[in-house]
């Protein structure tokens, strides 16, 4: 059996600038892997590669054992990506985004989908509103329709939290645990409070390597804390 | 290729719609390229006969400045939200996006167009409104796109992006200028497609050229 | 060492060339002394061209493995390329004003070469609009890849109308005896001083990269 997603040696530069540095990771199925570490160390990348909407300078992702490089237009649709913006046009309504992109994944019957995922992300009387009206966890949430559109069976997060409250960010999780709850996650984030609640496994990247890397565990959001801080030396 | 058009098909009708709800563009297009025509009349008041020679020429000149006017804004809302990694992240291919962004735009200077060209005819009495020559516009009107959106998605990346396309742009599709206000010329002054040939098979040239290879390179202007 | 080679050998080849244009050549019998230009005009749009060609197949490999010395070796073509251009142009016009009796004529070569200069200076202006170097390395490759290939189409379309431009006489008979060999030289010449500019340059570009990759790492170091 293979793993869900396998990177194996991954490295990105830009320009002369190194974000990431022969970076192994494997992700089983049903994980939910919350990648911590400090600004600029690549958290972003690493979700955007994962995504392809970004090419590793060296490195294979294999997805599910196929190569994403061979194979990125089959595997692109088995991957949901919701970064800290939503991916929305404004001038068009709810309804009307998620029809575009239900397109773009060839939905066998989008209507339905639609509507359903409306109703789970709580937007359903709003749905003929155009997103510019929309507050920001409304349109998180929205966006968070838009990436689990085509139930793909790996979520990619990147820093989800942005712009959320508290109540918001919880409301996000429920909605992600209860669409699938044996999907695979991979998110990255900011807010130990939520990480701990969602996470089956940590990791933290420094400099674009991983330091750290263990199941959660029992640890608590305090635990967490004060782990983080132990092995990034301080800073978030 | 099923899914090819079909992905293609859905971002030229999402931007359709998206100017839809604005209007913004294409009325601010639409002014600017009748001004251009005002402004020609001004400065080369003329007989009629020299009005014919020149209508041609003042026609593409119209239609280039409202063609950078609306190509600037054409990756405008994928920049917004960040839309274009959300494209990316789907399930199509690179040129899917590339063809969709065309068609787009391809539809928005066919507005520009059927406006401009009667307007022109009008204003001036000059036999632009003609055939041969609307044919001659459409086919040139693929290439100038083709080269325009590969630079637009190019120049919304960049600092100062309003003067990045212009400067790319206008070199570039120069022999589209010179083939199509030349056969327009000698259409108006009576030529048959015999005398046209020549620029005919250019512009035709340039479409295959500047649509194929922009085609393949697309992936690397959108994707790091 | 490259750079030291090619210098020697162009700096030879150049005082050849110099001393087959000025001594050794025969006077053209139309046109007088001024014809003299032309070899330097020929061989300064021969490797104009050839410049940009180079630009255009190390934009590809730049594209197609992001190494960025390819960009490095594209750009510096590029900018031998312009200056080369800028050379066509004003060699041009210094022939032009006796000949013709006016600097510049909307001629179909002349017009060409004028909008290639046009293509590659937005080519640089617009790299300097980019501030992130693994973007204008990919940008750039893409208007030195596009750029290119629109240099034989807009010669093509601007030669549908009547030319003035004396025609090509290399390959017909049109040129004979020492008149070719001084031409040769010339071109010759002048396509060594190319690698030595392009040499130069891109050892340029190189330690500009290492400079900035150096300045980076210490910054990070200090943080």
């Amino acid at each position: 059996m293979s793993h869900v997603i396998e990177c194996q040696k991954i490295s990105k530069r830009f320009g002369g600038n190194q974000v990431l540095k022969d970076l192994d990771l494997t992700v089983d199925a049903g994980e939910s892997v919350a990648i911590l570490g400090p600004n600029g160390t690549g958290k972003s990348t690493l979700i955007r590669i994962l995504a392809s909407v970004m090419r590793q300078s060296e490195g294979k992702v294999l997805i599910n054992g196929s190569e994403m490089k061979d194979e990125a237009f089959a595997l692109r649709s088995q991957i949901g990506l919701l970064s800290h913006t939503g991916y929305l046009y404004t001038s068009l309504s709810a309804e009307e985004n998620l029809k575009f992109y239900a397109e773009m994944y060839s939905l066998k019957d989008p209507e339905k989908r639609i509507a359903e995922l409306l109703e789970k992300v709580g937007l359903r009387t709003r749905r003929f509103d155009r997103v510019a009206t929309f507050s920001r966890g409304m349109s998180q949430r929205l966006g968070l329709a838009r990436a689990l559109l085509h139930s793909p069976k790996i979520l990619l997060l990147d820093e989800p939290e942005t712009g959320l409250d508290q109540e918001g960010l919880d409301l996000l999780w429920s909605i992600i645990k209860t669409d699938d709850p044996d999907r695979t996650v991979v998110f990255t984030s900011h807010n130990f409070k939520s990480t701990v609640q969602a996470c089956s496994r940590l990791i933290i990247l420094k400099k674009g390597k991983i330091v750290y890397d263990a199941p959660k565990g029992d640890l608590t959001e305090d635990g967490l804390q004060a782990l983080y801080h132990d092995v990034t030396g301080g800073k978030s | 290729m099923k899914t090819f058009w079909k992905a293609a098909f859905a971002i030229a009708k999402k931007d359709i719609l998206l100017e839809l709800r604005s209007k913004e563009i294409i009325s601010s297009v639409l002014l600017f390229a009748v001004l251009t025509l005002v402004i020609f009349h001004f400065a080369f008041t003329a007989d009629h006969e020299t009005m014919t020679q020149i209508a041609p020429g003042m026609l593409w000149v119209a239609f280039s400045f409202s063609g950078i006017l609306s190509l600037n804004r054409a990756f405008i809302p994928e920049k917004e939200d960040n839309c274009m990694e959300g494209l990316l992240s789907c399930p199509v291919g690179r040129e899917a996006i590339y063809m969709g962004k065309c068609l787009g735009s391809f539809i928005f200077m066919l507005i520009v167009e059927a406006v401009v060209i009667p307007v022109c005819a009008m204003l001036f009495n000059v036999d632009v409104f003609n055939p041969m020559i609307i044919f001659i516009t459409l086919l040139a009107t693929v290439g100038f796109v083709s080269v325009g959106i590969i630079f637009s998605a190019l120049s919304v990346n960049t600092r100062a992006r309003e003067m990045v396309l212009p400067i790319l742009f206008l070199p570039i599709i120069v022999p589209i200028i010179i083939c199509a206000v030349s056969s327009s010329s000698a259409i108006l002054a009576g030529g048959t497609f015999e005398d046209i040939k020549q620029y005919f098979l250019i512009i035709v040239a340039f479409d295959v050229i500047f649509f194929t290879v922009p085609l393949m390179i697309f992936k690397y202007v959108v994707e790091e | 060492m490259r750079t030291k080679i090619a210098l020697a050998l162009g700096g030879v080849l150049m005082v050849v060339a110099l001393v087959m244009v000025f001594i050794v050549v025969p006077t053209e019998a139309t046109m007088g002394n001024i014809q003299r230009i032309f070899y330097f005009h020929v061989p300064v749009a021969w490797n104009a061209f050839f410049s940009f060609g180079v630009t255009f197949g190390f934009s590809i490999a730049y594209l197609k493995t992001r190494n960025p010395k390819y960009d490095f070796i594209a750009e510096s073509s590029a900018r031998i390329g312009i200056v080369f251009t800028t050379l066509i142009l004003l060699t041009g016009m210094i022939w032009a004003k006796p000949i013709w009796g006016v600097w510049w004529t909307w001629d179909a070569r002349l017009t060409s070469s004028f909008v290639m200069w046009l293509v590659y200076i937005a080519y640089f202006i617009v790299r300097s609009f980019i501030t992130e170097e693994e973007r204008r390395y990919r940008f750039g490759s893409i208007i030195g890849i596009l750029g290119f290939l629109s240099v034989p189409i807009v010669a093509i379309s601007i030669q549908l109308a009547p030319t003035t431009h004396p025609k090509a006489m290399i390959f017909n008979d049109g040129l004979h005896g020492t008149m070719l060999a001084t031409l040769l030289i010339s071109i010759f010449a002048m396509f060594v001083v190319y690698f030595l500019f392009v040499f130069l340059q891109y050892d340029n570009c190189k330690d500009a990269y290492e400079i900035a990759q150096l300045k980076k790492k210490l910054l990070k170091e200090s943080e």
